[in-house]
């Protein structure tokens, strides 16, 4: 599998990146260097093998969902991390 | 010896002896991060109003003959993806160069509460991704031992400041090595514990199937003692593992494997001279080692950069500059926010990373690369069972060469990836892994993997204490 320019453009639009012309180039040597690098993937018999999902094999966590009463201290420390809000609501250039 | 340079067990004896106070163990850590850390450029942030009036509290404490916990009044530093609450955690990231934790993680709040002195913030990878520091957006740390070269990543400040004396431990995390290539660099333990054995609430997310908190420290004992404060399960992290059922064993005649994959091509035969002296002493200790295969482990780097850029490119998509982030940025619609944002915030590295995972998760991609990786991923933890029904540890070096000069594998990324050949393997199976340092090469140490079963922590340290002191 070879990356090209025009796949380094489509990742970098679905990872909403941009890159400069030297970065593109740059870019597509590097992920192609890996890539070739972990092609040796391949060589290993998986045909019987069942995916990892969980490797210390704990299955289905589950807990009550209990509402845990947020102090106003804590709301504030998580909106003064916000670069821009109107009253309690984040605010956002329009989408539509 | 200085205070600062004493080990977590000296500085605790001196604290309950009253040979000194903790002001003034906490103050000789602060005067040694003001007189060197512009050289050595460990610690992000500093916080020494609050570590003295802890160690304040702590002198109390004594003064009144209260019996002190091993860890109260220790100075130690804490690595900058881990949020303490009103504090900044950068994660070495431009993109959150002014974010202070709304929260603190639980390895922090089970820490305070043993009274432990926390010092400052330390410098790291952007995002834990590297393996030299030289991807901080603040700068690289320096090497202790020879400032020209790298003290290793992504944890290094946390080992700078360690092995230089500005701290007496620190907290790391590893994902694929971050802990225990620093320690063998920096000439200091490093110890991953077991997936799942430490909580990571309050952790950055690198790649979360592989991520793990861990300290770093002087000795074995010293990282144990860090490591017993803070395991166990959390219920904020429904990764964490209930101890309640495993108890540690005592092994008599154990049984030890060289992993014959880490040896020959690509190890500096310097590192290896080192490694059979130590098994001809555990040899004289009546401890026997032979060579042993773990099959596959030799695509565990491939495996680790297939599942690790996947997860990375899930875990920062949130980094959209939406509820963190850069007002300044002006942008005609929300996806030119997005883009803005994340196109200044990341360095090279992280974007990298993100735009791998895309590819590898990508329709059409997914199934030849995602997938494979994780067949491969049990593959490589069935052959480790394997091996571990037979052998107690396994032994290896932790790096295949001494550090590395800094700007020495910054533009080769693969390059630099193959550093971490040796530990990620550890992490792909969910294993327990310590590194200890075992002798230098001219002014720079090298360090010793002992890798043992799922839930053998405790039987790891201690198996790493036998070889520490012979």
């Amino acid at each position: 599998m070879k990356i090209d320019k025009s796949q380094i453009d489509h990742l970098a639009k679905l990872s909403r990146l941009e890159l400069s012309v030297k970065d593109q180039t740059k870019f597509v040597k590097n992920l192609n260097d890996i890539l070739g690098y972990v092609e040796q993937l391949n060589q290993v018999d998986t045909k019987e093998i069942t995916t990892t999902t969980q490797i210390a094999g704990l299955k289905n966590v589950w807990r009550d969902d209990v509402v845990e009463p947020t102090d106003e201290t804590s709301k504030n420390e998580i909106k003064n991390n916000i670069p821009a809000m109107e009253d309690d609501y984040l605010k956002v250039k329009r989408v539509l | 010896m200085k205070l600062n340079e004493l080990t977590i067990d000296q500085a605790h004896q001196g604290l309950v002896a009253k040979d000194f106070s903790a002001v003034e163990l906490t103050q000789a850590c602060l005067n040694c991060i003001e007189k060197t850390d512009s050289k050595i450029n460990a610690f992000l942030s500093l916080d020494s109003k609050n570590a003295l009036e802890q160690a304040v509290v702590v002198d109390q404490r004594i003064s009144a003959n209260k019996k002190i916990e091993i860890l109260e009044g220790i100075p130690l530093a804490i690595k900058d993806n881990i949020c303490i609450e009103k504090t900044k955690t950068t994660a070495g990231s431009k993109m959150l160069e002014n974010y202070l934790a709304p929260y603190s993680a639980t390895v922090f709040n089970k820490l305070h509460e043993q009274g432990v002195v926390v010092l400052g913030k330390t410098n790291m990878d952007e995002f834990a991704m590297g393996s030299s520091t030289e991807t901080s957006a603040f700068g690289p740390t320096k090497n202790p031992h020879d400032l020209k070269c790298s003290p290793g990543g992504s944890s290094g400040g946390s080992a700078a400041a360690v092995a230089s004396g500005m701290a007496l431990g620190a907290l790391g995390s590893d994902t694929g090595g971050s802990i225990r290539q620093p320690a063998s660099f920096c000439g200091l333990v490093g110890f991953k514990p077991t997936y799942g054995r430490v909580s990571r609430y309050g952790l950055l997310a690198m790649a979360s199937s592989l991520d793990q908190i861990g300290p770093l420290g002087k000795t074995v004992n010293d990282v144990r003692q860090i490591f017993k404060v803070i395991e166990g399960r959390d219920d904020k992290d429904a990764t964490t593992i209930n101890l309640d059922n495993f108890k540690t064993k005592t092994k008599k005649n154990l049984r030890i494997g060289l992993l014959k994959e880490s040896l020959g091509q690509g190890l500096d035969p310097k590192i290896e001279t080192e490694i059979r002296k130590i098994i001809q002493k555990l040899n004289g200790l009546g401890i026997e080692v032979e060579e042993v295969s773990v099959p596959e482990i030799d695509k565990s780097l491939a495996c680790y950069y297939v599942i690790m850029p996947a997860e990375v490119s899930s875990n920062l998509s949130r980094y959209d500059g939406v509820r963190f982030g850069d007002q300044k940025i002006a942008a005609k619609n929300l996806e030119e926010y997005y883009i803005k944002t994340r196109s200044a915030g990341f360095g090279d590295e992280v974007k990298r990373r993100i735009m791998l995972g895309t590819f590898v998760l990508s329709a059409g991609y997914c199934d030849a690369y995602y997938r494979q990786a994780q067949k491969v991923r049990q593959v490589i933890k069935n052959n480790f069972d394997q091996v571990f029904q037979a052998f107690d540890f396994i032994i290896s070096p932790t790096t295949p060469t001494p550090a590395f000069k800094l700007g020495e594998k910054v533009d080769d990324p693969l390059a630099m990836y193959l550093s971490d050949i040796y530990t990620a393997p550890a992490n792909l199976a969910g294993l327990p892994a310590i590194s200890l340092p075992i002798g230098k090469i001219g002014k720079l140490p090298i360090g010793l993997q002992i890798m043992g079963p799922q839930m053998s922590d405790y039987e790891v340290l201690n198996f790493a204490e036998i070889i520490e002191k012979i």
